[in-house]
């Protein structure tokens, strides 16, 4: 799905999952608020700096 | 008790995962990082879902009740060498059983000064520890606040939910002792201590009510799992719907959504988002993320990660020891590979379905039938695809109206 006009691209039919941010200016969402989105941003923004691989830990740990 | 072969009972990944094909193509193992320790093999309540006790797999008796110096000795002494050995910068021990605080908190003090001993220089020693918190009174709640080792809980929800399936052996409930571990985890002087909370989902209880009851400690993050289950041993469905289990947590999500502030991190549910954002996730119940996390039991026996006690007997088992063999070898089980190689895990039905990039099939634990192994999807896969959908429109619906707004 385009996120910008809210169509699903030609030939899609909902083969990808994926929201795609990659034109979405994320970075001007964060606001002083904590809200659950606003922290999905901040942790995708995060994870675009961040050189580790992510890896699937034990439950309840950060 | 004997167990069956692996490769006659999971064929999938042990007799039919071409770990020389996928290094021709590339692929390496990644050191694990998550060390479970299980200090103590019993266990002071009887959680009648316990996947140690109450499933198939029945090792823990022919295990020592206790870890003895010795063998936690040998397990640093191989964590420290996997660590030098891979240059890790950091890494993670999960004091475990049954439940660990039975071993005693000295015995846990001498415990985790030999771990941090035995690190090599540079690199990082965490130490966490999983209880069901009924033993967890202030004395020792400040000693493992002085070890600097983080205690996540488990519950269930209010008193009336936590009780149907967490008891004690007498049938009494634990949500009473473990209100008042909570009330001390919650206290300023201990909070940075907290961990979070663990609670396996039950979907005949109010998923508000019991979202709620756990709000109300104060956890900085919830783990809401799905109780363990496979196609040969699938979970208990009540009528009336075909995704109870994705109702319960879609209800859950929109209540933790919607709030006007982020109240407390919800592992399953920020990861699910993350994924739609194109990112990783730090779970093994959703996406595709390496596991790089091993068990280590009471006699020193290196294992898989513990939830595969829930599909046959000997299912965790690698045939190596600490006291004989380096963490590096069990690094080659088909089974430890089978959960560091992504895409390549997934069966047919995974790989043609749009949420797979999201929902990497599940926990792997969920996806066994006998006979035939792991390669299926989750036994939650309609609950898991419900649940996924829900997400995406509504996480879709809000970035398009800030989008909207910020034109």
């Amino acid at each position: 799905m385009d996120i910008r006009t809210g169509s699903e691209g030609a030939g899609e039919d909902r083969v990808h999952a994926l929201i795609d941010v990659t034109q979405v200016p994320l970075a001007e969402f964060l606001t002083s608020e904590e809200t659950v989105f606003e922290a999905a941003v901040r942790r995708v923004l995060e994870e675009l700096d961040q050189s580790e691989e992510i890896i699937a830990g034990f439950a309840s740990y950060p | 008790m004997m167990s069956v072969p692996a490769h006659r009972v999971a064929p999938w990944p042990y007799r039919q995962l071409d770990a020389e094909a996928l290094r021709r193509d590339g692929w390496r193992p990644t050191p694990f990082r998550d060390f479970v320790l299980k200090v103590h093999q019993r266990c002071n309540l009887a959680c009648d879902y316990c996947y140690v006790y109450t499933m198939v797999d029945q090792s823990w008796r022919d295990r020592p009740a206790i870890m003895s110096p010795e063998t936690w000795c040998a397990a640093a002494s191989r964590i420290a060498e996997h660590a030098a050995t891979h240059r890790l910068p950091d890494v993670r021990v999960i004091l475990h059983g049954g439940e660990p605080l039975l071993a005693g908190a000295q015995r846990l003090s001498r415990l985790v000064a030999d771990f941090r001993a035995a690190m090599p220089p540079g690199c990082h020693l965490r130490i966490g520890l999983q209880t069901n918190g009924v033993l967890l009174n202030e004395s020792t709640l400040r000693t493992l606040h002085e070890l600097s080792v983080a205690v996540g809980v488990s519950l269930d929800g209010p008193p009336e939910h936590n009780d149907r399936h967490r008891r004690r052996p007498d049938g009494g409930g634990s949500s009473a002792a473990v209100d008042r571990a909570l009330s001390l985890l919650s206290n300023a002087r201990y909070r940075d201590s907290f961990a979070g909370l663990l609670c396996t989902v039950d979907p005949t209880t109010d998923p508000i009510a019991t979202y709620e009851a756990l709000l109300r400690h104060a956890p900085p993050v919830i783990d809401f799992l799905l109780p363990h289950a496979n196609w040969s041993s699938p979970p208990r469905r009540p009528p009336g719907t075909e995704t109870p289990y994705g109702d319960w947590l879609i209800a859950t999500f929109d209540r933790w959504y919607e709030a006007p502030a982020k109240e407390t991190d919800i592992r399953i549910f920020s990861d699910v988002i993350n994924l739609l954002f194109g990112g990783g996730s730090r779970s093994e119940q959703v996406g595709m993320s390496v596991v790089s996390l091993v068990v280590i039991e009471s006699n020193g026996d290196i294992e898989q990660v513990d939830s595969l006690k829930s599909t046959y007997e000997g299912a965790c088992a690698t045939g190596r020891n600490v006291m004989t063999d380096p963490l590096d070898s069990a690094l080659e089980d088909p089974g430890v590979i089978a959960r560091q190689i992504g895409r390549a895990a997934l069966s047919d039905a995974c790989l043609a379905c749009p949420v797979h990039r999201i929902c990497g099939g599940g926990h792997y634990a969920h996806r066994y039938r006998a006979g035939d192994g792991f390669r299926n999807p989750s036994v939650y896969c309609a609950d898991l695809r419900r649940l996924i959908d829900h997400i995406r429109a509504r996480v879709s619906d809000d970035l398009n109206r800030r989008l909207a707004a910020v034109r």
